[in-house]
């Protein structure tokens, strides 16, 4: 704990320095950003932007996750599958985020579907990728348990195939977390009224770096939270049988 | 059910268990049918306790019944550690455990006790015994160890190399789980005769 504190005191040190020699305008020192960013959450603006991108984060990466672990684990378990559905895969591995977003909002209209769609179709491979992976690794031999013990289906799936497939969900996860949300600033700048997105892209114009700074640091600040609250006890949890590691 | 390397004992039960498609014939099983298998190796979620491990094969069983089980094939003290923290012999127990508790109308084991150390085998065997006599399922054993054939068997098959064929079929009168020298020695002799060309 004690050199993470000094290690991020260094990068707050490093910050000012930069802004002395660069200049306020092209790089704001932390105080400056802390203003605008206490200024912001004081007209309300802050909490409905993050609330607002949080919420199409959360929904497009539920969607995506869910998804994905369903074809992920046809594809691994079914040759059949795994056959039809890989070229499609390979297009949309390919594809650039940026093509799926445009296309997106001219099909679907400058909406919220679109946007999380759009979002949504981006990680949706990824996800797939992985979870095929764990899908191909599962134990045929516990497989082979269950059936002879009458296992019904639910119970197989809750109980030997999800533990088998925690660890690359987990990774599908941790790096989908982070990829929905940057695409989603992405998305919301071209084509959202609202939204931590939008609102950097009004700073652009303005050349506003105060408030680009401010709005992308509250936002890292709610995705570690994110990560230290919800998914990193989530990962004790599912690994706890295991035997520590020193 | 005794026979060399190779030459199908597995494969057998493996029809048996429904597991393997690729047969001509018929298999008729006892009663419901309901099995209870114990694989060569044990075959245990490594993220579900002992306790679990057994429940999710047999959901229907009473904590009673379970604690019962556990006592008799001592697993009570382990009943909530995870089977990474168990030995081999541990975890066959617990292999053990879980197909009884299904209350199997057929018990198929496939060299339950390999590659345990003589002693830990020998009590397992006993309570191997104990529980089948006990609850009486139809059961089958493979095994390559004549002795422990004879000790736990009515009935010895022995089987030939692949293609397999029962060679020999005899019984076996001494009551199970003991040995009486002189008659497993006897039997000896006679499977000898037997199974000479």
């Amino acid at each position: 704990m004690g050199w993470r504190l000094i290690s991020l005191g260094l990068l707050i040190a490093a910050w000012s320095a930069g802004s002395y020699f660069a200049g306020e305008r092209l790089l704001p020192g932390p105080h400056a950003v802390a203003l605008a960013l206490l200024d912001e959450a004081r007209s309300g603006a802050l909490a409905l932007n993050l609330a607002t991108t949080l919420a199409r984060v959360a929904a497009a990466f539920v969607i995506a996750m869910g998804l994905g672990s369903a074809i992920g684990l046809a594809m691994g378990r079914s040759r059949l599958a795994n056959r039809l559905a890989d070229p499609w895969l390979i297009v949309l591995l390919n594809l650039p985020a940026l093509v799926i977003i445009v296309l997106a909002y001219i099909w679907a209209g400058l909406t919220d579907t679109a946007a999380v769609a759009a979002v949504a179709l981006n990680k949706l491979p990824i996800a797939t990728v992985t979870v095929r992976e764990g899908a191909r690794s599962l134990d045929t031999a516990l497989d082979e348990m269950a059936q002879v013990f009458r296992m019904r289906i639910w119970m197989r799936i809750r109980h030997i195939v999800l533990p088998q497939l925690a660890p690359y969900l987990a990774a599908a996860a941790r790096s989908g977390l982070s990829l929905v949300w940057k695409i989603v600033l992405i998305v919301e700048l071209l084509g959202r009224p609202n939204g931590v997105g939008f609102e950097i892209g009004v700073a652009f114009q303005l050349f506003d770096v105060t408030r680009i700074l401010a709005y992308a640091l509250a936002f890292v600040a709610v995705m570690l939270a994110v990560e230290t609250l919800l998914v990193q006890p989530l990962e004790r949890h599912i690994a706890r049988w295991r035997p520590r590691t020193a | 059910m005794v026979g060399p390397s190779g030459c199908g004992k597995t494969t057998l039960l493996r029809i048996i268990s429904a597991l393997d498609h690729d047969f001509q014939g018929r298999v008729a099983l006892p009663a419901a049918g309901r099995l209870g298998v114990v694989f060569q190796e044990p075959r245990l979620l490594a993220w579900r306790t002992v306790e679990q491990n057994v429940r999710l094969a047999a959901p229907r069983m009473s904590d009673d019944e379970l604690a019962a089980l556990f006592e008799m094939l001592e697993l009570t003290a382990h009943r909530n550690h995870y089977p990474g923290e168990l030995s081999l012999g541990l975890a066959r127990r617990v292999a053990l455990a879980r197909a009884f508790a299904v209350d199997p109308d057929l018990l198929l084991l496939d060299e339950p006790f390999v590659s345990l150390d003589a002693e830990f085998a020998l009590r397992l065997r006993e309570e191997l015994a104990e529980l089948v006599d006990r609850r009486s399922p139809m059961t089958l054993l493979v095994t390559h160890n004549l002795d422990e054939a004879i000790g736990l068997a009515d009935r010895l098959l022995f089987l030939s190399p692949s293609p397999a064929r029962i060679l020999a079929e005899i019984p076996v009168v001494s009551p199970r789980g003991t040995q009486v020298p002189e008659q497993t020695a006897a039997l000896r002799a006679e499977i000898t005769r037997r199974l000479k060309p």
